[in-house]
């Protein structure tokens, strides 16, 4: 099962603070891989995050999207191929008719191809023009 | 949002010409064969060749993938990748299995099959016929074979009216179109 740990940490920097010593903060916190609050005047200003943590908070985001599809499937007992379903131990038996047609129904919309890369669209509406076609064939050399 | 994840229609008759009807419909592009004398191993063969290319008579073989049986994957989960043609990855849709294209069980069989794209060969062009047609795929199931043969080939993602929309343009200016028409390529007036 995952689990996310996002730990801020118990001292806050003042902006005056991270700008005169940002070297410090970035070592013993960062690549600790503690988030930092900023503050000025003693409120919260922003938060500064290691880069792990920010992958995480876009992994958050991207699954507050697919969230509502992912929970629909679990509820149906549809086995929807899925890494989240799997690490949350969400096992259904597997049935392609009703596979197919959750999927048909689905707001689910593309976003990658298979390695991750991303996908070519023609966003254009396609015209088709007729084209006639010369029936000649290859010949070779005697 | 864009949603057009349907990469296969949702049931049997969406799929295939009943088959007291397939005497109505030429052999095309994306149909399934069997014979005795098949590649060694293969059991059926989806044909990838394009329809206009079989009347040619400069055209000796023809382009067929291999057809493998939904039962001989490893497990459930490689059986729902290759249904779904999708898999969610850290809240992000994916394409899965690019390779392969589903096809319901046709016949009287129970279990379903695969096309896979990477299993490609030629073979004589006597071996497509009409009798040794096992499955003829509807116009509409033509349009989503033809949807994911061309994201394997290509890379390239259309949607599923992009492609039908000119599917319907090329099919209804083919003076040579054999057989009933879909009903989205009527044809026009003067041909």
């Amino acid at each position: 099962m995952k689990t996310v740990r996002f730990i801020v940490s118990q001292k806050a920097v003042g902006r005056r603070e991270l700008q005169n010593d940002l070297p410090r903060v970035i070592e013993e916190q960062i690549d600790e891989g503690m988030s930092v609050a900023i503050t000025r005047h003693g409120n919260l200003d922003a938060y500064l995050i290691p880069p792990g943590v920010k992958d995480l908070l876009d992994e958050a985001d991207h699954l507050r999207t697919s969230l509502p599809v992912l929970l629909a499937a679990a509820r149906a007992g549809v086995a929807l191929p899925s890494d989240t379903l799997a690490e949350y131990g969400v096992e259904t038996d597997f049935d392609w008719e009703r596979l197919i047609r959750f999927i048909n129904a689905a707001p689910i919309a593309l976003e990658r191809g298979e390695d991750g890369e991303h996908l070519t669209r023609l966003e254009q509406p396609l015209t088709h023009q007729h084209m006639n076609e010369d029936d000649t064939e290859l010949e070779y050399a005697e | 949002m864009r949603s057009d994840p349907k990469w296969y229609l949702g049931s049997r008759e969406e799929y295939y010409v009943p088959a007291r009807e397939c005497v109505k419909y030429p052999v095309r592009q994306g149909d399934v064969f069997a014979w005795p004398d098949m590649p060694s191993g293969w059991k059926a063969a989806q044909l990838v060749h394009p329809t206009c290319e079989i009347a040619k008579s400069g055209v000796k073989t023809l382009q067929v993938v291999r057809v493998e049986p939904f039962s001989e994957l490893r497990d459930d989960s490689q059986r729902a990748l290759v249904a779904a043609g999708l898999t969610e990855k850290a809240g992000t849709w994916a394409i899965a299995m690019a390779h392969t294209f589903f096809l319901w069980p046709w016949g009287r069989r129970n279990d379903p099959g695969y096309a896979n794209f990477r299993e490609i060969t030629v073979v004589n062009r006597d071996q497509i016929t009409a009798e040794n047609r096992v499955a003829a795929l509807t116009h509409d199931c033509r349009v989503t074979f033809i949807r994911r043969w061309l994201y394997f080939r290509f890379r390239i993602l259309l949607s599923l009216d992009q492609v039908r929309d000119l599917e319907a343009g090329r099919i209804s200016h083919d003076q040579n179109f054999q057989g009933p028409r879909p009903s989205w390529a009527p044809q026009p007036a003067g041909i």
